[in-house]
């Protein structure tokens, strides 16, 4: 796969929570968590970082080789890719500062976990953050 | 019926709940708040429409205030600017008449798109989700309940305003509380500027991801 991916821009809405990527497709309404280094791979993802900025990051949070964490993105970035969490492109600017205390302080292989329990409710109303760009009018404020 | 300044959909909504093949014994009117004719349009209806005003409390305190004074053994809810088909409540009420170990029934829901959503539609078009004919409508609008499967599985969660539903209905099979999906498409679903979802995309994201969060919490400490 292309090493110049970015966080789905249309279908993906998520967050890291209390260490852990939370991350929602809301196209197949299947849901995902991260921990430990796959969090910290996931913020690095989302604040535009590139493979190489990621691996960097991961490694200098966790203490290991760049090399060994670079080895295990691979099937990371791939598991991304194939439930289209990611897609092909590069980030628009610089990447953003990460907190790189989101998670736990021990290494492992950063892991995606799928969960589909959800994806029937979430079928109908699930938000839709790519069309956070279309006015409309908030009756809150009638602007 | 939830309604926050809800008078451009209002009669609609009512006219669609009134002319249903199996009418509802009452139609409660939960005003929360609306500064428009909300209320004048309900009430100027008359029988069977009743009408309740609240303070403003948000999309789940009004259902809840709603579910909390209807009377009938089955509760039925819908948004003012969705629309049950005539048969709606007919296929749902004879599902939960052959179906007694059923809590309740969802069918599926057609999303219509409004000529000001045109770009949404074509943003959409190849959506998976969208593509097809009835998406399953795990919502209030398409739900119809047993009073006591309601009270069992405890109302909804006031405090969300845009993942209730998905709350309630995540609860309820947690709970083992069984809801049907019908393959019937027996609910249009309008989208347009004032849908609550997509009001407020950033808020509406959140409380879903909060919402998985919690979930994935809870797997664990059952596993645990």
């Amino acid at each position: 796969m292309s090493d110049d991916i970015v966080v789905n821009p249309t279908d993906v809405s998520a967050k890291v929570l209390d260490g852990e990527a939370v991350i929602i497709n809301l196209s197949t309404g299947v849901y995902f968590s991260a921990s430990g280094a796959g969090a910290v791979a996931w913020a690095l993802l989302q604040a535009g970082h590139d493979r190489a900025g990621i691996a960097d990051g991961v490694a200098e949070r966790f203490g290991v080789p760049a090399d060994q964490v670079d080895a295990d993105l691979g099937p990371f970035l791939a598991d991304l890719q194939t439930h289209e969490l990611v897609v092909p492109g590069r980030p628009d600017g610089p990447p953003a500062e990460v907190d790189l205390e989101v998670a736990g302080s021990a290494y492992a292989a950063p892991l995606l976990e799928v969960y589909t329990d959800m994806s029937d409710l979430l079928a109908l109303d699930p938000p839709m953050p790519g069309l956070a760009d279309i006015p409309w009018r908030d009756p809150d404020t009638g602007s | 019926m939830p309604a926050f300044d809800a008078g451009e959909h209002l009669s609609g909504a009512l006219g669609c709940i009134v002319g249903q093949t199996h009418p509802p014994t009452e139609v409660l009117v939960v005003d929360d708040g609306s500064t428009d004719d909300t209320v004048a349009i309900a009430r100027a209806w008359g029988e069977p429409v009743r009408v309740i005003e609240q303070p403003t409390a948000g999309p789940a305190a009004t259902r809840n205030r709603g579910a909390a004074e209807a009377a009938g053994e089955l509760l039925a809810f819908l948004d003012p600017d969705d629309r049950w088909l005539p048969h709606k409540l007919e296929v749902q009420v004879a599902h939960l008449a052959g179906d007694p170990a059923a809590g309740g029934c969802v069918s599926r829901v057609r999303q219509v798109w409004t000529d000001a959503f045109d770009r949404e539609a074509a943003h959409y078009a190849d959506h998976a989700r969208m593509a097809i004919e009835g998406v399953p409508g795990y919502a209030t609008t398409s739900l119809l309940v047993r009073r006591e499967t309601w009270a069992e599985v405890g109302p909804l969660d006031p405090e969300r305003w845009y993942s209730d539903a998905t709350e309630w209905f995540a609860r309820a099979r947690d709970g083992g509380v069984r809801i049907d999906l019908l393959d019937d498409v027996l609910v249009l679903h309008r989208l347009h500027g004032q849908n609550l979802t997509r009001r407020r995309p950033a808020d509406s994201a959140a409380e879903f991801l909060d919402l998985v969060h919690g979930r994935l919490q809870a797997k664990r400490a059952g596993d645990g």
